[in-house]
């Protein structure tokens, strides 16, 4: 890891390193014990991937309450220790299946949504897409996790976007009053597009009418 | 802010003589939850009270009983529990109007059938400048709309 993050640090000085955790990036508890030890400083970020499916179907047969205290202990002991320990963590990927139908998923969003809260956490939703051109065979996949529906035109789910909305500005700090390129709405913004470009290849946005200040920022950028 | 996960909302305040509500949180005000387990409206002198068993929870100023202490339970901790003036333990819940409430605490025992997020809140740390705490003569005051139109008209 550290070698990864020299390599990365050697070809661009300028850049922010992720450094991601085991076992789909839901397991940073190796750093707890053996600190990083680079040569720069400053630009080291931890990312960490929390779903509802991250613990099973654990939400889907235990009580909520029961499963959202073990698993946010769970939680704070395997990645959450970093923010203590004083580095920046954030979620770089959530979400949940937006047709509503999940329970798992269903009885998971809100108590990620309060931890997100609580710890004013920066995230970057999976995903914003509705549709793959293609995707493990299939043309034209349904993405049920992303928040447009399948043509692209219209969002899955107001509801889900209502419960988000608050957590897309940050609750603490000076990142009001700054426009640099970390701040929480731009991290989010940046991490969009990677989805993106990464998972979507297909960028049929110009086919629909776009409302909503993202998506035309999106739009512009590309 | 007292968010409330479920609907994305926090618990307002429109005046004194309306119940407590669920809106949109830009528009929250301060709370401070004080050692004493007492929630209140930050800079001023009304707190969180539960009245009676299903009923809308109220504010009060008299904050020294029990219908006034909120502790945190349930595993999630994010249950607000009181204690009614008839000795009844009630949580912090929300009505299908978007009404602060209280009523009987949902799904303590280990039922896994059970959906307890009506009643989960959590009290969020913010920075963000909240809706300024208005003095009581200015909530909802018709008198507020004829300045800003002046402002507006300039």
């Amino acid at each position: 890891m550290q070698k990864g993050a020299e390599a990365v640090h050697s070809a661009n000085p300028d850049v922010i390193v992720i450094l991601s955790g085991l076992n789909y990036d839901k397991d940073l508890s190796f750093l707890r014990n053996r600190p990083m030890n680079l040569t720069f400083s400053g630009k080291i970020v931890f990312e960490v991937h929390w779903y509802g499916f991250t613990d099973g179907e654990a939400w889907k047969n235990g009580n909520s309450n029961q499963v959202c205290g073990r698993v946010v202990d769970n939680m704070m002991r395997v990645s959450g220790f970093l923010l203590d320990q004083g580095w920046p963590l954030f979620v770089s990927e959530f979400g949940v299946d937006q047709r509503g139908t999940n329970v798992n998923d269903n009885r998971y969003l809100g108590c990620f949504l309060s931890v997100a809260a609580d710890l004013d956490l920066d995230w970057a939703l999976w995903t914003l897409v509705g549709s793959y051109y293609l995707r493990q065979g299939v043309i034209g996949m349904n993405e049920y996790y992303g928040v447009m529906n399948w043509n692209w035109c219209e969002a899955r789910n107001s509801t889900f976007l209502q419960q988000i909305s608050v957590l897309q500005s940050p609750f603490q700090g000076i990142a009001f009053v700054t426009s640099s390129l970390i701040s929480s709405l731009n991290l989010n913004l940046m991490l969009m597009i990677f989805s993106i470009v990464l998972y979507s290849r297909s960028l049929r946005l110009s086919l629909c009418k776009i409302q909503g200040q993202v998506y035309q920022k999106l739009i512009h950028i590309k | 802010m007292i968010f409330h996960p479920s609907t994305g909302l926090c618990v307002l305040r429109k005046s004194m003589f309306e119940p407590l509500r669920l809106g949109r949180c830009t528009e929250s005000e301060a709370w401070n939850y004080t050692p004493q387990k007492i929630l209140s409206v930050k800079g001023t002198y009304f707190c969180l009270q539960t009245d009676d068993f299903a009923k809308p929870a109220k504010l009060g100023i008299i904050c020294t009983d029990s219908n006034s202490k909120w502790e945190t339970i349930s595993d999630s901790k994010m249950h607000f529990s009181s204690t009614a003036a008839n000795g009844i333990t009630v949580c912090l819940d929300v009505d299908s109007n978007n009404t602060i409430v209280t009523n009987t605490c949902k799904c303590l025992s280990r039922d896994n059938a059970c959906d307890p997020e009506s009643q989960w809140f959590k009290l969020v740390n913010s920075t963000r400048s909240s809706t300024l705490t208005k003095p009581l003569s200015q909530m909802n005051s018709i008198l507020n709309f004829p300045a800003k139109d002046f402002h507006g008209s300039f």
